[in-house]
């Protein structure tokens, strides 16, 4: 899954005294957690009900919420200050630069599109790497490797574990060291 | 993988639940306009509760293993789908007068957009409970 950065909107959106650098990563993350609760709905509703009439308008919608998603997901991770390059697996944040392996890159890349929700060693597994095989001490050495990895950019904070319900992204990201 | 059978029992169950639940929060309710006591007041509350997690319920298994020839399956597929958007469409109301004006341009879009959808849903909804009774 490839971090998609979406161009800065046109400059005909500046109004005199706009303030563009406002942060509105805590509003967006909570909107992601919405549209990713209606792609659900949707999809497990087209799953059950594939062939029914409804279902040829349901995907329509789902298309639509998807690409919302998608982009809602990009503008968080534009306003979070963090650019993951996956051609070389570096990540930049606040002016410093880091290479992470594959599998630390997916898997920061999985949690900042995914923002206020944790998720457990099994799920992280098989959504981030796609590979269920993986026992929960594995992904806990990994997470663990990427938050010392990540200390070196000032993002230590970053990965947060939620008590019985595995990790996720702390809140409180933003842009760092501007 | 459940049966039909078991399915059509676990989702009638539900209801039952659900249905009960309301009608004793309605005599509890006619008791309160009679005598205004904090233990009723309270036993409303809690029964409001009780309401909202039998309804979730009802859904969920509806949802999960109820049948999507049965109209009440598009009822309250369709009412997750209007609750859902609705509380998103509410959410990004809220937050865009706050808003720099590259996300208030965003955000408007997608306001208006999700409000067609949630009408066209609504109008699903309706056609499925002409359909049910």
């Amino acid at each position: 899954m490839e971090a998609r950065v979406l161009p800065t909107a046109p400059d005909l959106t500046e109004l005199p005294g706009e303030d563009l650098t406002t942060s509105a990563l805590p509003e967006v993350a909570g909107w992601i957690a919405i549209y990713e609760e209606l792609a659900s709905v949707l999809r497990s509703v087209i799953s059950r009900a594939d062939g029914s009439e409804e279902v040829h308008q349901l995907r329509r919608n789902l298309a639509f919420i998807e690409d919302r998603l998608m982009a809602w997901r990009d503008r968080h991770a534009e306003l979070a200050g963090v650019v993951i390059d996956h051609k070389d697996h570096s990540l930049t944040y606040g002016g410093k630069s880091i290479r992470l392996t594959r599998r630390e890159a997916d898997l920061l890349d999985f949690l900042l599109r995914h923002p206020k929700r944790p998720f457990t060693s099994k799920q992280l597994a098989t959504l981030a790497w796609q590979n269920s095989r993986l026992s929960d001490a594995q992904v806990r050495t990994y997470v663990m490797r990427l938050r010392s990895r990540l200390r070196e950019v000032g993002l230590e904070q970053v990965i947060t574990v939620v008590r019985n319900r595995g990790y996720g992204i702390a809140a409180s990201l933003g842009r760092g060291a501007e | 993988m459940i049966s039909p059978d078991v399915a059509e029992t676990l989702i009638g169950c539900r209801l039952m639940i659900l249905q009960s639940k309301r009608l004793m929060l309605n005599s509890a309710r006619r008791r309160l306009e009679r005598t205004d006591m904090d233990e009723l007041r309270q036993r409303v509350e809690e029964l409001r509760a009780e309401i909202d997690h039998a309804q979730h319920a009802y859904r969920q298994t509806m949802l999960g293993y109820g049948s999507p020839d049965r109209p009440e399956y598009w009822l309250v597929a369709y009412g997750r789908l209007i609750d859902a958007g609705s509380a998103l469409v509410g959410k990004l109301r809220l937050a865009v007068d706050d808003l720099p004006a590259v996300e208030r341009y965003r955000v408007s879009t997608d306001v208006e957009v999700l409000e067609a959808i949630i009408d066209q849903w609504g109008r699903s909804m309706r056609a499925s409970m002409a359909e049910a009774v």
